[in-house]
């Protein structure tokens, strides 16, 4: 009886997380007079790919979804290269040390991004890399890193210093034993960071808008911003449910390929010497 | 093979509030099994980690062949380390845990090869080369950790309790197993332990820690049978040696409670312990001392009894292979050159032609 009453209210909590992602694939299949009919209609009558023909056709919308893919993957790998480096280092310090050092860069991950725009601009101009893939990137690295400093020196400092020094003594280079030890180590930690830190570059909006300005070098938020339709007043639902539908599918294969070392690293976490 | 040495070395920890090593001067002989003995937290594994060079002395010199290796790495100091955990890699198979260091070290290929089913082969983990280290027992690993250092052929082994992790019978089997195996290599060879039957069965040569220093060093046999201290005394021996309190005036030994009164040929006078271990007691009258007691206790081990007899105040240990029977009167002796004396103060052993 209690499982029954489990299962019901879990299965309510579902419903109430993923009721606006279900809309929003129905409203992205309706066709375009369904979507504004009143009363409404909550399951399509007819199913059409019309809307996301649109998204395709009236814009570039590939380019969008590339160009998400170049910043959110540039910058997921250089956040977790530079954020190694540093957690390594951190790791050689003695912990109080390490965890002071720590502390000081949460304080920087404190300020909202949309404050933090301006001066960007300001300093990417002056490197003449706006509108620069580049620059977004280097952006959104400085934004992560203090959080993914904070999750590697955790999972390097739990590895056994014995470990290291081993591999010290067996000849590796500083390089050799982060890359060929600490990382392969701490893969799960690797792909959790990894999978948020690409969700935060794959959502952002305020930084990819100030810093690429650019038509072509729109990223899919500010493409999906951008889209209208023949007046200021009509908004085209159905295409912007469309689009957000399609650029959502990148990030669901990326955590459904990473998941596989997420949770190898759940059961396979403990290690004896 | 090579000379390790350590020379006025000292190390603390926490910025000097805790002192792991003080003083420390010691020489370990060329391609000997070299035992570093001593009860936990005395610094042991620290000695090994400033030979191995994880740790730097905050003085003194490290010398390995009669070189000071104080800023070399450890990977330039030609040694290699069994960790107390194995400390094996536990994302590569046990043939790449074996032959890493080798590949590092530029070997080619078919050399590492032949190497590692080498070493492999006499360790009888052949067959387990292509397994994960998390896919072993316990003795397995312990193996590979050894086999890990073997492949490498270094001047200087270091063991840190690579025993400390297996159940009784297997440590009884691998005790005897890395004598051998280290005795035909002739390497030098630091062997940490706090267990002192493994000292005195393995080493050729043993040095006996306490709180940061060196009590005593020299071959087991020597150390067993002339303790320069109670320490030393009190920590080896399979069973625990009997400690009189008492004084020394004119030459002849009082005990405490006033009950054992003999001569000795000790000048000093004051208060020392008398120390006598239970296999040097007889259950007879054959030696010079008598001591005259109550049996209190008797303890069984195998063919053997360790029985307590209670003379005056104090409680004797005595090892024999008779039975006597308990609450009975005992007749028993020992002889003279049998008693270690020691300082009550700093536990330093008296010795007959001290002055
Ligand atoms: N990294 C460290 N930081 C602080 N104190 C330490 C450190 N390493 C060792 N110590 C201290 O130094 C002393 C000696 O430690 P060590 O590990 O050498 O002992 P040990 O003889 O190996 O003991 P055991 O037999 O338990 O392994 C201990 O008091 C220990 O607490
Ligand atoms: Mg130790």
């Amino acid at each position: 009886m209690k499982k029954i009453l489990l299962y019901i209210l879990m299965g309510l909590v579902i419903l109430y997380c993923l009721f606006p992602f279900f809309w929003t694939i129905l409203t992205a299949l309706k066709p375009s007079d369904e979507v504004f009919s009143l009363p409404v209609i909550y399951l399509p009558k007819t199913l059409s790919l019309e809307n996301s023909e649109n998204v395709f056709s009236k814009r570039p919308f590939g380019r969008y979804i590339l160009n998400s893919l170049i910043v959110a993957g540039g910058a997921t790998a250089l956040t977790l290269w530079v954020a190694s480096l540093i957690a390594f280092h951190l790791r050689s310090l003695d912990l109080k040390k390490a965890t002071r050092i720590q502390r000081g860069l949460l304080i920087g991950a404190i300020i909202p991004p949309a404050l933090l725009a301006i001066p960007f601009f300001v300093v990417l101009a002056k490197l003449m890399l706006v509108n620069h893939y580049f620059g977004l990137i280097l952006a959104y690295a400085a934004l992560n890193l203090p959080f993914a400093v904070w999750m590697l020196h955790a999972a390097f400092r739990q590895l056994p210093k014995e470990l290291d020094e081993a591999a010290l003594m067996d000849g590796f280079s500083p390089m050799g034993r982060l890359f060929k030890i600490f990382m392969p180590l701490s893969r799960p930690t690797l792909s959790i960071t990894g999978v948020l830190v690409f969700i935060f570059c794959w959502n952002e909006f305020i930084l990819a808008l100030t810093l690429m300005p650019s038509q072509l070098k729109y990223t899919v938020p500010v493409g999906i911003s951008m889209l209208s339709g023949a007046s200021v007043y009509e908004i085209p639902w159905g295409e912007i449910n469309a689009a957000v539908t399609l650029t959502t599918i990148p990030v669901i294969l990326i955590i459904a390929v990473l998941q596989r070392w997420v949770i190898e690293g759940l059961t396979t976490g403990a290690m004896k010497g | 093979m090579a000379e390790v040495e350590l020379k006025n070395v000292i190390k603390s920890f926490m910025g000097g509030k805790i002192t792991a090593l003080q003083d420390i001067n010691l020489k370990i002989p060329n391609g000997m099994f070299t035992s570093i003995l001593g009860p936990s937290g005395c610094g042991k594994t620290t000695l090994l980690r400033l030979v191995a060079g994880l740790e730097k002395p905050d003085a003194g010199e490290v010398l390995i062949r009669d070189s000071v290796v104080n800023d070399v790495s450890p990977r330039e100091r030609n040694i290699a380390m069994v960790f107390q955990n194995y400390a094996l890699y536990p994302h590569k198979r046990v043939f790449e845990n074996m032959a890493i260091g080798l590949r590092l070290r530029g070997y080619p290929e078919h050399d590492i090869k032949k190497k590692v089913v080498g070493v492999a082969r006499m360790l009888k983990i052949e067959d387990f080369m292509e397994r994960y280290p998390k896919q072993l027992s316990g003795g397995q690993q312990q193996r590979v950790a050894l086999g890990r250092a073997l492949v490498r052929e270094p001047e200087v082994f270091l063991l840190d309790e690579p025993l400390s992790n297996l159940d009784a019978q297997v440590r009884e089997v691998t005790r005897t197993e890395l004598k051998r195996l280290f005795k035909d290599l002739q390497a030098t060879v630091i062997y940490v332990t706090h267990d002192q039957t493994e000292a005195m069965m393995m080493s050729d040569f043993v040095v006996v820690m306490n709180h940061g220093t060196v009590k005593q060093t020299g071959e087991p046999i020597s150390i067993y049978n002339d303790p320069d201290h109670r320490f030393v005394a009190e920590f080896l021996g399979t069973h625990r040696i009997n400690l009189l309190h008492g004084r020394i005036e004119q030459a002849k030994f009082i005990s405490d409670d006033g009950f054992i009164v003999f001569d000795t040929k000790i000048k000093t006078q004051g208060n020392v312990l008398a120390g006598i271990r239970p296999e040097h007691i007889l259950l007879s009258t054959h030696k010079e001392i008598p001591l005259k007691g109550i049996s209190v206790l008797i303890e069984t081990i195998g063919s053997t009894h360790l029985v307590s007899v209670r003379v005056g105040e104090n409680e004797f240990k005595i090892l024999t292979a008779e039975t006597p029977n308990l609450q009975k009167q005992i007749m028993a002796s020992f002889s003279l050159h049998d008693v270690y004396f020691f300082d009550d103060q700093s536990g330093r052993r008296l010795r007959p032609d001290f002055f």
